[in-house]
C-alpha cells in the first residue's frame, strides 16, 4: 500500500487519542516556538477540549515566548480560553514540600527522628535541590499528578504538551519510569527486611512506607504504559538543517525508539528557502541554503516515512501569541515558500 | 486508495515501515550514513544497537563452545611448567617431604572433587566413570591458590619475596590444574569415540560374521581354493578372530586415548577415584611398592577385559537368535 507522507503536523493536531506531546531536541532549534506553536493549533482547532503546555526546560522559556509571565500554577494563555502554560520551578516546588513537611512535624510533634536531626526539613530541602536530575524528577510528579487526576476523573486537560530541555535532560526524564521501578522494586526488598527499624529512623511516625512505595510504583507503571502507547504519546522531533543537529536527532529517535517511544513527526526549523526570495537573497543565504539542501534530502531520506515539516527562517523573533500563530499554521498546511514567503516578513515587532 | 486510509491506519502503516527499515539498516548503519558524509569523528554506537546485544547476551547458551572449549586446551598446554630445576632444590627433610606430599595430593584431591560425577561409563569401566559436572558447590579453593604460590608485596601473583619453602615450593611441582571442563570435554570424547567403535564393531563387522557363522550353507558355496574365507567363516576360528578383532578394537580405542591425553593433559589419576585417593597414601606407608601404578594397571586389564567380554556377549546373543531364526525356516 503506496501513499505520500504528509509534510505537516495535521494528523496529530487533529488527534483526539493524544494524551502527551513531547517536543524536543538540541539545544537553540526552536523547540519553544515549537511547542507552542503546537499547543495553539491543537487548542484553535480543538476548541472543546483544554490543553496544558508545561516547560520541563530548568531554563524556561514559556513566559518569554507568549509575553506573560506563568508560574508553577497552570495560567490560562491571554487570548486563549483552552490553553494553559506552566513553568515548573524546582526550588519553589521543594519549597513547597518543605514547608508541609515542616507543618506536619509540627503538628505531630518532634519524635527525635531523621526530620528532626535535619533542622525540620530545611537543610535537607537545600540538600536535593542541588540533585542533579531534581528537575526531570519534579516534572515527573507533575506528570504523575495529572494521571492521578486522571484515574480519579477530575483531569483538567485533555492534552499535555511538553517544552523538553535540551536532549541529554530530556532522555534522562524518560527513563525515570524504568529507574523509578527498579529502584522501588530494591527498596521494597529492603523495607520488607528492615521495615520496623527504617520507620524509627524516619521519627517513629505512622509512615506506612511499604503502602505509599507500592501506590508509587503503580503509578509509575501506569506512565510507563501510557508514555510508551503510541496513540496516547508521541515525540516531536525538531531540528535545523546543519549536521550537527541532523546527528543529535537521529541519536534521539534511536534512543526514543529504545525506549519504545513513539516518534513519527520532525520539525526541521530555519529554512531559508533563499532561491524563492529574489529580493532578499545575499551570497551568505545562499550559501548556506545550498549547505541546508544538502542536509535537507539527507534527511528526505533517512526519514521516509515521517512526517518532516520544514519551517522558514523567519525575519524576526517569533514572540508574543499573534506571531506565534502566524508561524503555527505552517504546522497544519505545509510552507510554501512562493505562496507564503511573505508572512515571514509580517512579524509584529514586539516592544 | 489512500483515501480510503483512516488516519490511524496510516499511522499504524508508517508504524510498521520506520520499525522495518530501523531494523534492517541498523542505528549503527543509519548514524554511519550521516557521519560518513560529513568526514566526522563522531560516534556511530547506537542505543539500538546496544539493547539488542544485551537482550541477546542474556539468553546466550551457557555451554561451552568449541572454540572455548580448545582454549581451554590451550591454556592447559601454555600453562609453564612451574617445577623448580633439580639443581635449584634444596635437600628437604624426609618427614617434611611426606607431610609435603600429603598437602600436594589434598589439593590434587580438591580439584578432583569439583569434578567427579560418578555415572558409569558404557561397559562399567574405571576410566569410563563419567567425570561429569558436580553437583558440588563451588568452594574457594585455597589449597589450588596455595599452589600457585603466595602474593608478591603489590598484591600480584606468586612473589619470590614470600616462598617460605626457601624457594623449593613443592606445591609449584604438582601437575597443572586440569580445569574440571577439559577432564569433562576429555570423557565424554572418549565416551563418544568407544561408542562409535562399538557401532561399527557391532554392525558391521560382528553381525555379517555371526550370519556368515551361523549358516553353514554360505561355506559349501565358497571354492574351495577360498581357503581364507573358508578357515574365517569357520566355526572353530571364531574365538582366534574374535580375539583379533578385540585387539584391533582395543589398540584403535588406548591409540586415541594416548592422543586425546596428550592433548588434554587428564591423566587416570584425574579421571578416577580410586586412583586419585591411592595417589594421596605417601610412600612407605603400605609396604607395597608403587601401589598407585599397580592399580592403575590392574584398571588397564580390567577395562580390556570389559570390552572383551561385552563384544563376546553380543555375539553368544546374536548368535542364539540366528540359530533359532534358522531352524525356524
Amino acid at each position: 500500500m503506496d501513499f505520500t507522507v504528509d509534510p505537516n503536523l495535521s494528523d496529530l493536531i487533529n488527534s483526539t487519542t493524544h494524551k502527551w506531546i513531547f517536543v524536543g531536541g538540541k539545544g537553540g532549534v526552536g523547540k519553544t516556538t515549537s511547542s507552542c506553536s503546537i499547543a495553539i493549533q491543537m487548542a484553535t482547532k480543538q476548541p472543546e477540549k483544554q490543553f496544558l503546555l508545561i516547560s520541563t526546560d530548568p531554563a524556561h522559556n514559556l513566559s518569554d515566548a507568549f509575553g506573560e509571565k506563568f508560574g508553577k500554577d497552570a495560567r490560562k494563555v491571554t487570548g486563549m480560553e483552552n490553553l494553559s502554560c506552566m513553568e515548573i520551578d524546582p526550588s519553589a516546588a521543594l519549597k513547597d514540600m518543605n514547608d508541609m513537611a515542616v507543618a506536619q512535624n509540627n503538628s505531630n510533634g518532634s519524635n527525635g527522628g531523621l526530620a528532626d536531626m535535619l533542622g525540620g526539613g530545611g537543610a535537607l530541602a537545600d540538600l536535593t535541590g542541588s540533585i542533579p536530575g531534581i528537575d526531570e524528577a519534579l516534572s515527573f510528579m507533575e506528570v504523575m499528578k495529572h494521571i492521578k487526576k486522571q484515574e480519579e476523573g477530575e483531569m483538567s486537560y485533555d492534552c499535555v504538551i511538553f517544552d523538553t530541555a535540551p536532549t541529554g535532560h530530556t532522555l534522562r526524564f524518560l527513563q525515570l519510569p524504568t529507574t523509578l521501578t527498579k529502584l522501588l522494586d530494591k527498596f521494597g526488598e529492603m523495607t520488607s527486611k528492615l521495615g520496623p527499624m527504617l520507620n524509627s529512623l524516619t521519627g517513629g511516625g505512622n509512615m506506612d512506607l511499604t503502602g505509599q512505595m507500592n501506590e508509587l510504583k503503580v503509578n509509575v507503571e501506569k506512565i510507563r504504559e501510557q508514555f510508551t502507547d503510541p496513540d496516547l504519546t508521541t515525540f516531536v522531533c525538531v531540528c535545523i538543517s546543519e549536521f550537527l543537529s541532523l546527528y543529535e536527532t537521529e541519536r534521539l529517535i534511536q534512543e526514543l525508539n529504545s525506549y519504545d517511544m513513539e516518534v513519527s513527526s520532525i520539525i526541521v526549523n530555519q529554512l531559508l528557502f533563499a532561491e524563492y526570495d529574489e529580493e532578499h537573497n545575499c551570497k551568505r543565504c545562499q550559501s548556506r541554503w545550498k549547505m541546508q539542501k544538502k542536509y535537507l534530502s539527507q534527511i528526505d531520506d533517512l526519514y521516509e516515512d515521517f512526517h518532516v515539516v520544514k519551517m522558514p527562517l523567519c525575519a524576526g523573533e517569533i514572540r508574543g501569541l499573534n506571531n506565534l500563530k502566524k508561524f503555527s499554521q505552517f504546522l497544519y498546511k505545509e510552507y510554501d515558500p512562493v505562496a507564503d514567503g511573505k508572512v515571514i516578513y509580517e512579524l509584529e515587532d514586539k516592544k | 486508495m489512500s483515501a480510503e486510509l483512516s488516519a490511524a491506519e496510516k499511522q499504524k502503516i508508517l508504524r510498521e515501515r520506520r520499525k522495518q527499515k530501523f531494523a534492517k539498516v541498523g542505528g549503527s548503519g543509519r548514524l554511519n550514513k550521516i557521519v560518513g558524509k560529513s568526514d566526522s569523528l563522531l560516534s556511530t554506537e547506537s542505543p539500538l544497537d546496544q539493547k539488542a546485544s544485551l537482550k541477546t547476551s542474556s539468553s546466550g547458551d551457557n555451554s561451552a563452545s568449541t572454540t572455548e572449549m580448545e582454549q581451554l586446551i590451550n591454556n592447559v598446554h601454555n600453562t609453564p611448567k612451574t617445577s623448580n630445576s633439580t639443581k635449584n632444590e634444596p635437600e628437604i627433610d624426609p618427614a617434611l617431604k611426606a607431610q609435603l606430599d600429603i598437602f600436594k595430593q589434598f589439593a590434587q584431591q580438591q580439584q578432583q572433587e569439583e569434578q567427579f560425577a560418578g555415572a558409569p561409563g558404557l561397559n562399567g569401566s574405571a576410566t569410563g566413570a563419567g567425570a561429569g559436572a558436580s553437583g558440588l558447590p563451588e568452594m574457594p579453593d585455597l589449597f589450588s591458590q596455595l599452589a600457585k604460590g603466595f602474593p608478591g608485596a603489590d598484591g600480584t601473583g606468586a612473589g619470590s619475596g614470600a616462598d617460605i619453602f626457601g624457594g623449593a615450593n613443592p606445591f609449584m611441582d604438582a601437575a597443572p590444574m586440569v580445569p574440571p571442563e577439559v577432564v569433562q570435554y576429555h570423557t565424554s570424547t572418549l565416551n563418544q569415540f568407544k561408542a562409535r567403535n562399538t557401532f561399527i564393531k557391532w554392525v558391521f563387522i560382528l553381525l555379517p560374521y555371526m550370519y556368515f557363522v551361523t549358516h553353514p550353507e554360505f561355506l559349501a558355496t565358497l571354492s574351495t581354493e577360498n581357503t581364507f574365507l573358508i578357515q574365517l567363516f569357520s566355526k572353530n576360528n571364531f574365538f582366534t578372530v574374535l580375539t583379533t578383532l578385540e585387539i584391533i578394537s582395543i589398540s584403535l580405542y588406548y591409540q586415541f586415548k594416548q592422543k586425546l591425553s596428550k592433548k588434554t593433559k587428564v591423566t587416570a589419576t584425574s579421571e578416577s577415584k580410586i586412583l586419585g585417593l591411592l595417589k594421596m597414601i605417601p610412600e612407605g606407608i603400605i609396604p607395597i611398592r608403587n601401589l598407585h601404578g599397580k592399580v592403575n594397571l590392574v584398571f588397564q586389564y580390567l577395562d580390556v577385559f570389559n570390552l572383551f567380554v561385552v563384544d563376546l556377549c553380543f555375539c553368544l546373543i546374536v548368535m542364539g537368535i540366528m540359530t533359532y531364526v534358522h531352524n525356524l525356516h
